[in-house]
């Protein structure tokens, strides 16, 4: 059984601006969740057609290996050591990113999941 | 119930924590209408947890307000928490809205409480699904003995606080285990907090902390 937790970005943004926020998500966010132990495992965006007066939805989909790992991406690596006295780290940093995604956004959600064991051999 | 917590600052010049926390715990023990009363150290790897904590449950709000203008505290606990000798603190007064202290407890264990103040101006049903999922919490984490979640009447300190979630665990690792890996925590009622997830209400300064005790004090 894979304990690989998956968090999935779906960042719902107007046509006009999907560019700017693909690649502040790429150049600014991506770096700062790699060094978290995540790991980018698709992107995607939809629909495949882009028009002017709609939005487009990004979508990302990042992974950490266990349990252990999802904390080390939410609070430090450190903190999430249990072994380690420190404080919790990045927040400050997280909170100006995100406030400045839902400023442009339309809406977002950010969704956790495992693996559907039972589809694994179909 | 109602309930009164301290989370003590003390400088350098204010003295130990050992000695204060016994003597404030001491003192509690006279106030009126004391149901449970509980001093001690903040163990290590508290988040704003500060020097020590002091938690008494009276038997009702009406014993609480009585206690905190009595002449027993002006005379004996003001002294020990005057910020003029380099003491800081948040006090909290909170009522249990949903609890949970059947398991009882005879031997010695942790309480641990996250105070934790949600945003002006989040709406009520948030708040409400909130609660509801952080309630949640104790019947998929056995290693949660007592539990109290609980809304702020009054505080003051570094936030307007407005909940007290609290619980008591045989020992640290139940906390640091089970408490933490379980799904119910990171999969779901942690998105109310984490500065990432869209449906975050909940300020990330808050006072995640806990301390040794000898018998149950969730009452």
């Amino acid at each position: 059984m894979s304990e690989k937790v998956f968090i999935f970005d779906e960042i719902v943004v107007p046509t006009s601006q999907a560019a700017r926020l693909r690649d502040a998500y790429i150049a600014d966010y991506a770096p700062t969740a790699k060094a978290r132990g995540m790991s980018l495992d698709g992107a995607w965006r939809s629909p495949p057609v882009e028009l002017a007066d709609r939005t487009v939805t990004l979508h990302f989909l990042w992974s950490v290996p266990n349990v252990g790992g999802w904390w080390g991406m939410r609070l430090g690596a450190a903190r999430a050591d249990p072994t380690q006295d420190v404080p919790l780290d990045g927040d400050e940093e997280k909170m100006r990113w995100w406030a400045w995604v839902d400023d442009i956004a339309v809406s977002r959600k950010r969704t956790f999941m495992l693996d559907i064991e039972e589809a694994a051999h179909v | 119930m109602f309930n009164l917590l301290h989370v003590v600052n003390l400088s350098d010049a204010a003295g130990d924590a050992d000695a204060i926390a016994a003597r404030l715990a001491e003192i509690g023990m006279t106030l009126p209408g004391v149901v449970t009363n509980a001093a001690g150290k903040t163990l290590p790897r508290s988040l704003n947890g500060e020097h020590l904590m002091w938690r008494i449950s009276f038997a009702t709000e009406v014993d609480h307000w009585a206690a905190l203008s009595s002449a027993t505290w002006r005379s004996e606990i003001d002294p020990l928490l005057d910020p003029a000798s380099g003491v800081s603190f948040d006090r909290v007064s909170y009522r249990p809205s949903l609890s949970d202290a059947s398991a009882g407890r005879q031997k010695e264990g942790i309480w641990r409480c996250l105070t934790l103040s949600v945003d002006a101006g989040t709406s009520a049903a948030e708040i409400i699904q909130f609660e509801k999922d952080t309630a949640l919490m104790p019947a998929h984490v056995p290693a949660i003995r007592n539990w109290a979640l609980c809304k702020v009447v009054a505080s003051t300190g570094r936030r307007n606080w407005t909940h007290v979630w609290e619980q008591e665990f045989d020992d640290v690792a139940g906390l640091e285990g089970p408490y933490m890996l379980d799904p119910i925590h990171w999969g779901l009622v942690d998105g109310w907090f984490d500065p990432e997830c869209p449906q975050r209400i909940v300020d990330p300064f808050l006072i995640h902390a806990a301390f040794a005790i000898k018998q149950a004090v969730i009452a």
